[in-house]
């Protein structure tokens, strides 16, 4: 990933070689004395040099390990113990670095999250990895603190978690300036919370930033602040460790600045010598001076062979010369080598990630990069080494990616943390790829380089796009929907969404509506709205809508609308909230349906089921009327049964006696009774046959003055019996063609009704008339009991008996009227009755000349309707009236032989 | 003798009894409608009354409860002699007063069994 640092001879290395190379000819030209200080105070200013390259090395060491975790943390702004625990396991601290005594991370946190963000840590994700018994300590009360909350290894570190590096002012100066330089810094010597020994230490600290915030100025870097990592090193191990790597002794470590010993070594040079052997060095913003023990054989050997030394100058100087070399080279390889290492590790960890990581050089060059960016460009990482980076992004894209680039290498700070953009990213195949692009740029030995974080976000992007094309079908949806009125509202009902259905419904614009945000009580009923706010017991007003809402999240309602133009329209309002990320209520969503068709339709059902409940009154009615009829018949049977029976029986007796009154009587008396039951027998017979359908006309020339005349005579005896008149007017009518014997009973019928009907010594007219319309016309009067005008329109209907013929115990079964009716009907004819109670009573029997109808008589069903259509005909029965005489002569049609009248003083002498 | 008064209003049934009765020695009077039946029991009130009910103007149970309201008559044993032959109507026509009840059609020969019994108990 990261190009390997060329190991570099510094200048100050080189200047220092001619330097020992110019004293050691000065010093083999003058005194040997002074050659010999000079020599032991070149050798000194060597080892010095060599000691301060060693601590700057493992000072570079560890700052290239925390800008490690830095850099992982910039990846993973979430990274959590787990995973800082795997990366400073790839740091491998106790084989290379074992003096650093801990890693950790403090992190920024102000005082009111501080409860919060406690608590986060408390039960930090993956259970296993909450730390219920964090605390911050000590509890300074500051406004801002910086906390300790991930440290590695922790096994002995336990007492520095959750210590708030503000609490304490050398750490938080360092921590400050940090933030403000983004560079590396370093505190001054202090012991550590966790020592136990009698340590000093210094902790060096990487300052954190949020990973796409601008970080070049100072306010910037201070916004964007997140905390630090950092690395603490004991004193004694940092100078052992040194020592170790020289082989040189350091006398002693003192910070410049605040005069603070970090360390002191051995017992001290006496030798008054030129202060060669200290050296100074920036470490982490401190200025440190270094003093290294003089190498007590070097010593020894100048002073007591200066002779041989001064013979063998030259050579020795030479080989001084190289060995200086060597040993420059040999500090430089270890550091080298050592960052190699480091890189690998790194490297390791970026191969180990998702993320395509790029690096580039300056000239954006692509100078390695690992195994997600060889999965996501295709190519391995050898193959693309060297390629412009314009090759793995669109054209479009390069000019914007090159410019944050070059802005970036301006600003310059490797702690610059970089922009995330998006951008197209194009693979070897030419597939445009959407990625998200997090750079950052850092610095090594080889030069500078600039690291893309690139992730590939298709599925993001997939998944956004699914989203859209889900909201827009609703939206289209909602546009379609011209049949149900949508209309959406804020939580304080204020209008935001009305569909074509809801404008439709309502007649408003639906563009104006969303722009003026009207309540949504405008569409309302006002008088329905407060009718029901007073049920409730709250103000009119929106919260009347949603009352239940909350509770139940959804309510339907019955509701009225006022249309733009004020007319008024039922409907079935469903209510429901809309509820977003947090149970925040976000509004109420209304559908409404218009419930006028099934109004309507429910009035039609009330209406089907009110018929239906006046069918059934009808039939109870009608089931009444039958029980009457049961009762009649059997009474209207009994009575002529107990005459046919009584006489029989007198008659045995008579026989049997040998004596009493003439039988002949008694025998005319069950002849007659016997007569009375064959007729109503034969009404029912006849009744029934008309209902069955079983009954046929027997079709032929009628001549209708013979059928009335039958029809009278056959009435005459009773009529004669009460003083009755019939009284006949005939006019003279063409034959019609129909079956004269139902004709004859037809108007028998109504004659016999009329005499019963009429009051003892009535009379009765029997009229014809050739009618206009090819109708003949039969009518029968009588000036009796009448009958009620409510119970005309029922007087044809079976079994049906005027409540006046009850009341007079007028004998009959109902069936008379309702057998006309059929008859007449069966000759395509009609009939009909004008009643005047008490006064007057007509009843009109009209047959057209020709009867051409069905030869069958089919009443089922007719007769009940006959009266409805028939229209009373008083004028008939005025005239008929009018003409009634006594003295009429006979009909003057030849033929007819009716009897014209039949006087009440005719008499057979056979009184009731 | 006793003097049994008829109403019915069928002429062929008055007949029939009144046959029956004067045979057995009764003097029988005979009225076609209730109107005319009470006239004549409150006239020359009978021994006995023989009641149709079905009858014009008022019905055999109307002049049954009125006789039976008339002092001089609220003795006078009453037989209703009707085609009404359901249970009901026995019923009612008991409550009305009546002492017997005899549906048609009816022997005479019964008839006039049960009207000498009556007449019988009403003597003693």
């Amino acid at each position: 990933m990261a190009p390997r640092p060329e190991p570099t001879v510094r200048p100050a290395v080189i200047a220092a070689a001619f330097l020992v190379l110019i004293l050691f000819v000065l010093a083999a030209t003058s005194s040997t004395v002074r050659a010999n200080r000079r020599y032991v105070a070149v050798n000194n200013s060597i080892r010095t040099a060599e000691t301060v390259d060693a601590i700057e090395a493992r000072m570079m060491v560890y700052t290239q390990s925390l800008n490690g975790v830095s850099a992982a943390m910039a990846v993973d702004p979430d990274l959590d113990q787990l995973r800082f625990h795997q990366i400073v396991g790839h740091l491998a601290i106790n084989d290379r670095i074992p003096e650093v005594q801990v890693i950790g991370v403090a992190q920024r946190v102000e005082r009111a999250e501080l409860n919060d963000y406690t608590a986060g840590v408390k039960r930090a994700p993956g259970g296993a990895l909450g730390y219920p018994e964090f605390q911050v300590h000590p509890d300074t009360g500051a406004e801002e603190l910086m906390i300790i909350t991930m440290i590695e290894p922790q096994a002995g570190n336990e007492a520095a978690f959750g210590l708030d590096l503000l609490s304490e002012d050398s750490r938080a100066d360092t921590a400050a300036r940090a933030r403000d330089t983004g560079e590396p810094a370093l505190t001054a010597p202090l012991t550590l919370v966790q020592e136990t020994e009698d340590q000093r230490a210094v902790v060096i600290m990487v300052p954190l930033y949020e990973a796409n915030a601008a970080a070049s100025t100072l306010g910037q870097r201070r916004a964007a602040f997140l905390g630090v990592v950092y690395a603490a090193v004991r004193i004694d191990d940092l100078v052992g460790r040194v020592a170790a790597d020289t082989g040189i002794p350091v006398e002693q470590l003192v910070d410049l600045r605040t005069g603070d010993s970090l360390y002191r070594g051995g017992e001290g040079s006496t030798e008054p010598l030129p202060p060669t052997n200290v050296g100074q060095l920036n470490v982490g913003g401190r200025l440190w001076s270094v003093t290294v023990a003089t190498d007590p054989y070097v010593l020894s050997w100048a002073q007591r062979l200066l002779p041989v030394l001064t013979m063998v100058g030259g050579a020795f100087i030479g080989v001084l010369f190289v060995g200086l070399i060597v040993s420059m080279a040999t500090a430089r390889s270890r550091a080298h080598a050592l960052a190699i290492e480091m890189t690998d590790e790194l490297e390791a960890l970026a191969q180990a990630t998702n993320e395509a990581i790029v690096t580039l050089d300056l000239s954006n060059r692509i100078v390695g990069w690992n195994q997600g960016a060889a999965h996501l460009f295709g190519g391995e990482s050898g193959e693309r080494t060297g390629a412009p980076a314009a090759e793995i992004f669109a054209a479009a894209d390069w000019p914007g990616l090159t410019s944050e680039l070059a802005a970036m290498a301006r600003a310059g700070s490797r702690r610059t943390p970089g922009l995330i953009l998006e951008l197209t990213a194009v693979n070897q195949k030419g597939d445009h790829i959407p990625v998200e692009v997090a750079s950052s740029i850092w610095s090594a030995r080889g030069g500078r380089f600039i690291t893309l974080f690139v992730r590939d976000v298709t599925d993001r992007h997939e998944a956004e796009r699914r989203i859209r094309e889900t909201t827009e079908t609703l939206v289209a949806v909602l546009r379609a929907t011209t049949t149900i009125a949508v209309i959406a509202t804020d939580p304080d009902g204020r209008v935001g969404v009305f569909n074509a259905g809801a404008e439709q419904m309502l007649g408003y614009d639906g563009h104006e509506v969303t722009r003026d945000r009207p309540d949504l009580t405008r569409f309302y009923d006002a008088a329905e709205l407060a009718a029901r706010a007073d049920q409730l017991g709250l103000e009119p007003g929106f919260e009347v809508l949603v009352d239940g809402v909350a509770e139940t999240e959804t309510t339907t309602r019955r509701w009225t609308y006022i249309r733009a133009d004020g007319s008024t329209l039922p409907v079935e309002v469903a209510m429901a909230a809309m509820r977003g990320e947090g149970d925040t209520m976000m509004g109420y969503v209304t559908v409404a349906t218009d419930v006028t068709e099934r109004m309507a339709t429910a009035a039609a059902q009330e209406d089907a089921l009110a018929r239906e409940r006046e069918m059934v009154v009808k039939l109870t009615e009608l089931d009444q009327v039958k029980n009457d009829f049961v009762s009649a018949i059997s009474h209207d049977l009994r009575t002529p049964l107990t005459s046919i029976v009584g006489y029989a029986e007198i008659l045995g007796d008579v026989i049997a006696d040998g004596h009493g009154r003439p039988m002949s009587e008694h025998v005319e008396m069950i002849e007659r009774n016997a007569q009375r039951l064959l007729s109503l027998v034969e009404d029912l017979l006849t009744l029934s046959r008309i209902e069955s359908g079983g009954f046929r006309l027997q079709r032929g020339p009628c001549r209708i003055d013979e059928i009335v005349g039958s029809a009278v005579d056959a009435v005459t005896p009773i009529a004669e019996a009460r003083g009755i008149e019939v009284v006949l007017d005939l006019d003279p009518v063409p034959l019609i063609a129909g079956d004269a014997r139902e004709l004859e009973r037809a108007v028998l019928n109504l004659l016999s009704n009329a005499v019963k009907f009429s009051h003892d010594g009535g009379a009765v007219e029997v009229a014809t008339r050739n009618g206009a319309d090819g109708l003949i016309e039969i009518t029968v009067t009588d000036h009796g009991l009448g009958i009620p005008e409510d119970e005309q329109h029922q007087l044809f209907s079976r079994f049906f008996r005027s409540r006046l013929a009850e009341q007079n115990a007028i004998q009959g079964t109902g069936l008379g009227l309702a057998i006309v009716a059929g008859i007449v009907q069966g000759h395509g004819g009609m009939v009909g009755v004008a009643s005047v109670p008490g006064e007057v009573t007509t009843m009109t029997i009209r047959i057209p000349l020709d009867t051409g109808g069905p030869g069958r008589l089919d009443g089922d069903g007719d007769d009940r309707e006959v009266p409805a259509e028939l229209s009373p005909i008083p004028s008939s029965s005025g005239e008929a009236g009018g003409r009634r005489s006594t003295d009429r002569p006979r009909p003057r049609l030849a033929g007819c032989s009716a009897p014209a009248s039949v006087g009440a003083s005719t008499s057979n002498g056979e009184g009731p | 003798m006793s003097k049994i008064l008829v109403v019915d209003d069928d002429p062929d049934i008055c007949e029939l009894v009144s046959f029956k009765l004067t045979a057995l020695g009764h003097d029988v009077v005979v009225e076609h409608d209730g109107d005319g039946g009470l006239a004549a029991a409150k006239a020359d009130p009978p021994d006995l009354v023989l009641l149709d009910w079905m009858m014009p103007r008022l019905t055999g149970l109307e002049v049954c409860v009125a006789l039976r309201d008339d002092d001089s008559l609220a003795r006078v044993p009453i037989v209703l002699l009707t085609a009404k032959a359901q249970e009901a109507d026995v019923q009612r026509g008991f409550a009305a007063g009546a002492d017997d009840y005899i549906v048609k059609p009816f022997s005479p020969r019964e008839l006039a069994t049960r009207i000498e019994a009556m007449l019988d108990r009403a003597r003693r």
